[in-house]
């Protein structure tokens, strides 16, 4: 074996190598773009990705990918359509004694979804969230999966994801009942607290521990529920969603109220208690402390984007107006 | 075949580590590259080897500048041979003796079974074919040095380079692999440029050398002319005494230790020696701070060459003559501007009687005189009884018999001692003694009398 | 036959043997590769598998009709589980024959394929480009993946200038630069996981390394890097030999050391940076792989460098697999179950030898 006669085969394998390459690319890719079939359907949705989706017709197995889109999915009444639910799903039934039965398939936890779960179920239409699940929504519609991206930003935006899920299932009516349900929900909260003579202030904390403490800014939902119940975030001037403060920055801020969420999709242990909140260092000063204003929270419910918004708002403004209910 | 190197300057970083250097080989020359600690002597062979890049200066092989060369064309001429090295990786003996292969073998070539076999006998002639299939990292550093000689071998160079070779390697292996390379360079023309620390192997193995002083060439040229006791004592710093061995035929260097530095004492003593049993009392006593002459001595005995070497005032005798009257009387006048006379175990024949004869009249003349008798003189009497009877003479009329070196310079401690003393406090001290009687400790320390 | 034809015998057949032995573990590549395509959630049989993969093949199309294969499954082997086993493969060679290659040119058993800031350049860029620019594309490919590989050839042209003393590149500054500017680069990453907001989570599983979506195309994106690179690194497995021996003797030997270093230090980059972008940071095989087949093989590089590759792609293909299984419907990241259960593996080898350790 010589040096040229070598030469001459790594080139062929190189050579080889591309050709397979791009072979693979373009059989592969044809074979999938049959698999996204083009039919222009019964209706074509936009969803909050500004996605364009086309159903040939109504789906009757329905994928959820997101704890607050299995409730609105089971609203709805399209529990009976429903294949798959998160690990995190509990409402509104306990979906993990259902997966353990077998009546049930859970994706795994909703950050990563196992694709090849979704793809055994063979569903018509996926349901999932933003964020974390972009990269998982990409490869499903690459695999030709018709999928919804529900990622609200306001209260408003909840109520036309309702809205849009029924246009999709063909639950119009159920699906306006809904909305018009919530909406006079939400207007008599928001007129009530409206002759408020002030708004207290308010802290939302989503953690705290020795590295720090998380709180909520204006994007964040939160903000905007504590708002409509008649209060301010005292942290409302961040942008961010989730962001990390100090102890000094809650402290300056003194707020009137403090919601502690029990949850976090966490057990008892991880529950707050008001007497270790009491005790922080340097927190006595607070004037929700002094008064004695520290509130449980569900956070299943305060950061789920579905229909129990309505319930929070309600429980919300309650705490900040006691005087007015 | 030939190697030129031109004003060769090597330098790390700035500081010049060769200087100058010029030198040419060809076919057949087996060059040792000598010199102290830091002289360049491995800078230069990493120069020829393209492991350092010399700064000024060009070295030639056949004509062709050899840092223009490929890697691979130097390889298949020359093969080197490090000072140490370790391999940490577990290939075998074999393994490692077939890269040396690797320069005549194309990129994807398998060693084929003439490389085995070159690679075999190579591994033969180093002894070490039998461990051929053990890891290299398991051996002993001789038995790796030698797998690396082997390497060197089966490269089948015209030149071969070798730093320090000898390192790690027992009496008979480098006796073995010394005479294997010099019988390649004389039968097949193999050059050879060799570092030695070791002077006495260069001397034996090296047709010529260089040896290198803080990095320039102080000396070059055939062996012998560059190996002699000056160049080893301006280069080393060292006295040795050169010679040329007749059986090996070669030059061999003994190096002696640089001299303590004591207070010297007015003392002279005269040796009456000879046959090599004057020699190293000779060194001694210089070492003590003596001065020291000699005498008869005839040229070409052992004892006269020493004497020439350490420069000490010797009175001669033609060589395998009698002594005449003429050196004798010369003989008793070197004697009296000495102190002390030390007889050394000399044999004694007709032709040196005279020395003896000289002994007793020193002794007469009141010069003390030790007698070094390690020897019977029985059994070094070949005048027939003649030597011995004066060499009684000798013990009845007073000189001091000891009984080897040691215990003659204890005494001469003593003595120089007593006689310092003795020249302070002569009358206090010597008024008490009987005639013949000599001075005792307690006389010159005074420590009875005045305690 | 006595001793010396003994040896002598082992060493002209050696090349038949070797060849055998690459011939040999390519035929387990295969196997462990079909066989892995039968583990995942969905419960496939077997025979369904075959028929799958059989109508691939132009010939034997005919054979199968099309109604005895579900389209769910048949989208289920070849989009899902197949480019992830062939991911694993290439992903597996890349990092042990990169391992191979930076273990020779430095000579440390500690060096791996990161240890130059590869792993650290990779997620600089990963990470900068999820916080950015998350969406974008580039024929078809992420832009993650295409960070990462820009990020790591980066950092190795900055460690290679950092340490280059004109020509030549000692191989402890190397070393050191290295770790220096990945402890640098780590630094940024994590200032980068803290400014992330709700990115994090995305970085993280970046981070943690696996190939749980890979597509066709994602794979289409390294394959020739990786086979190029591969194949490119056997013309060097004699220099690697003779590099062994020391720099100075592999120059006296014939070997243009400064070259094949330079060389070498570019296609394991490459190689490297490639699998990297596409599965995230793997550790382990690149560290642990060419130890154990050299324990096994020896450390001839002509024969431990196809080896090592072979070995490394089976032994990801299979990590992968129990990766995909073990606590279903979730998954382990691979990287965990390499380290798990080489880890040990490599520890009985070692022990096995008991005359200590050396390279």
């Amino acid at each position: 074996m010589n040096t040229k006669y070598v030469i001459y085969i790594a080139v062929a394998v190189a050579v080889v190598s591309i050709v397979s390459a791009v072979f693979v690319y373009v059989y592969y890719e044809g074979q999938l773009a049959s698999l996204r079939s083009e039919v222009t359907g019964l209706q074509t949705l936009v969803d909050d990705d500004g996605y364009v989706t086309s159903l040939a017709a109504y789906p009757n197995r329905i994928a959820s990918l997101a704890p607050s889109n299995t409730e609105i999915l089971f609203a709805l009444g399209l529990g009976d359509k429903v294949v798959a639910v998160t690990d995190f799903c509990n409402y509104p039934y306990n979906f993990s004694a259902w997966v353990a039965a077998g009546n049930m398939t859970s994706v795994g936890d909703f950050k990563a979804p196992n694709i090849e779960v979704i793809a055994s179920l063979n569903p018509d239409l996926i349901v999932a969230t933003g964020g974390v699940q972009a990269e998982t929504v990409k490869t499903l519609r690459d695999l030709g999966y018709k999928v919804l991206v529900l990622d609200p930003t306001s209260i408003n935006g909840i109520l036309q994801d309702i809205a849009l899920v029924g246009r999709a299932t063909d639950k119009n009516a159920e699906a306006a009942a809904l909305v018009n349900n919530m909406s006079s929900r939400i207007d008599a909260v928001v007129n009530k607290v409206a002759n408020a003579t002030s708004k207290p202030k308010v802290y939302y904390e989503v953690w705290y521990d020795t590295q720090g403490v998380w709180s909520v800014g204006s994007e964040g939902f939160e903000t905007e529920l504590i708002a409509k119940a008649g209060g301010v975030n005292i942290f409302a001037n961040e942008t961010q969603k989730y962001f990390q403060t100090s102890s000094e920055a809650v402290i300056t801020r003194n707020p009137d109220v403090m919601l502690l969420p029990y949850g976090h999709g966490l057990g008892p242990p991880f529950w707050v208690s008001f007497d270790e909140v009491k005790a922080r260092p340097g927190w006595s000063s607070v004037s929700a402390i002094q008064n004695d204003k520290l509130y449980q929270v569900d956070s299943d419910t305060i950061a789920r984007t579905g229909p129990r918004i309505v319930d929070m708002l309600e429980t919300l403004a309650k705490i900040f107006h006691p005087e007015l209910f | 075949m030939l190697l030129n190197v031109d004003g060769v300057e090597c330098r790390y970083g700035s500081v010049k580590v060769l200087e100058g250097v010029s030198l040419s080989v060809k076919e057949g020359d087996f060059v040792g590259v000598l010199g102290p600690n830091g002289s360049g002597k491995t800078t230069l062979l990493k120069s020829i080897s393209r492991t350092l890049k010399p700064h000024r200066g060009t070295i030639l092989l056949n004509e062709a500048d050899i840092y223009s060369l490929k890697s691979v064309e130097v390889a298949r001429q020359m093969a080197v041979v490090p000072q140490d090295s370790s391999i940490g990786f577990s290939f075998t003996a074999l393994d490692v003796v077939l890269m040396g292969r690797n320069p005549h073998l194309a990129r994807f070539q398998m060693e084929s079974e003439r490389d085995v076999a070159i690679a075999r006998k190579a591994m033969e002639l180093t002894n070490t074919w039998h461990f051929a299939d053990r890891p290299i990292n398991e051996l002993s550093g001789g038995e790796r040095q030698r797998v690396i000689i082997a390497r060197a071998l089966a490269q089948e160079p015209k030149i071969l380079l070798l730093d320090e070779p000898m390192t790690h390697l027992d009496i008979i292996n480098q006796l073995e692999i010394m005479d294997l390379v010099k019988e390649l360079c004389v039968k097949e023309g193999l050059i050879v440029l060799a570092v030695f620390h070791d002077l006495n192997l260069a001397a034996r193995y090296c047709k010529s050398a260089i040896l290198l002083k803080n990095g320039r060439i102080f000396s070059a040229g055939g062996l012998d002319d560059v190996l002699t006791s000056e160049n080893i004592k301006n280069v080393f710093q060292v006295d040795a005494i050169v010679k040329k061995h007749l059986v090996t035929n070669s030059i061999y260097v003994i190096p002696l230790s640089p001299p303590k530095s004591l207070p010297s004492k007015k003392c002279s003593i005269h040796l009456i020696c000879g046959a090599g049993t004057g020699t190293a009392l000779m060194k001694i006593l210089l070492d003590e701070g003596y001065s020291v002459t000699a005498g008869v001595l005839n040229v070409l005995d052992t004892d006269f060459e020493t004497a020439q070497f350490l420069k000490i005032p010797v009175t001669t005798e033609a060589p395998f003559s009698p002594i005449t009257e003429k050196t004798h009387k010369a003989n008793l006048e070197m004697i009296s501007k000495a102190s002390i006379v030390v007889l050394t175990s000399v044999p004694f024949g007709y032709g040196n009687f005279q020395n003896l004869e000289a002994a007793k009249e020193t002794l007469e003349r009141g010069i003390p005189v030790f007698v070094i008798d390690e020897v019977p003189i029985e059994s070094r009497d070949f005048t027939q009884g003649k030597a011995k009877a004066l060499f009684m003479e000798l013990k009845s009329k007073g000189a001091v018999f000891v009984k080897d070196q040691n215990e003659l310079l204890s005494l001469l401690n003593v003595s120089e001692e007593k006689l310092k003393m003795a020249k302070v406090e002569t009358t206090k001290f010597f008024n008490h003694l009987k005639p013949g009687e000599l001075p005792k400790e307690s006389d010159i320390t005074g420590e009875s009398e005045k305690a | 036959m006595n001793k010396s034809e003994e040896v002598e015998s082992i060493y002209s057949k050696r090349a038949s043997r070797w060849k055998l032995i690459v011939v040999l573990l390519i035929i387990v590549l295969f196997i462990t590769s079909v066989l892995s395509l039968n583990v995942g959630y969905a419960q496939i049989p077997f025979i369904d598998i075959l028929r799958i993969l059989a109508r691939q093949i132009p010939f034997l199309n005919s054979l199968v009709p099309s109604s005895l294969v579900s389209s769910t499954e048949e989208a289920i082997i070849l989009q899902i589980r197949m480019p992830r086993i062939l991911t694993g493969v290439l992903v597996g060679a890349a990092l042990a024959a990169a391992g191979v290659l930076y273990q020779g040119i430095f000579k440390n058993p500690m060096a791996d394929s990161y240890v130059l800031g590869v792993s650290a350049g990779a997620s600089v860029g990963a990470s900068l480009s999820i916080l950015f620019g998350i969406g974008f594309t580039f024929l078809g490919v992420g832009i993650a993946q295409i960070a990462a590989f820009v990020g790591a050839l980066l950092t190795i042209f900055l460690v290679y200038n950092i340490s280059r003393v004109g020509s030549r590149v000692p191989i402890s500054t190397l070393l050191l630069s290295g770790i220096a500017v990945s402890i640098f680069l780590s630094a940024i990453v994590a200032i980068l996981q803290v400014i992330a907001g709700e990115r994090l989570h995305v970085i993280v599983f970046w981070l943690i390394g696996g190939f749980s979506n890979v597509q066709w195309k994602d794979v289409w994106a390294v394959l020739p890097f990786i086979l190029i690179g591969v194949v490119a690194a056997y013309f060097f497995v004699r220099d690697l030999n003779l590099l062994a021996l020391g720099d100075d003797t592999a120059q006296h030997l014939g070997v243009n050391v400064d070259k094949v270093k330079k060389w070498l230090l570019v296609l394991s980059s490459l190689i490297t940076a490639a699998a990297v972008s596409i599965s995230g940071i793997i550790g382990f095989i690149g560290l642990m792989i060419p130890h154990m087949t050299r324990l096994v093989i020896g450390p001839d590089h002509r024969i431990l460098l196809p080896t090592s590759t072979i070995i490394g792609a089976i032994f990801l293909v299979i990590c992968d697999a129990v990766a995909r299984v073990i606590i279903a419907p979730a998954e382990l990241p691979v990287g965990v179950i390499t380290a798990l259960s080489g880890g040990p593996f490599f520890i009985y080898l070692l022990r096995k030898k008991k005359g200590g350790y050396a390279l």
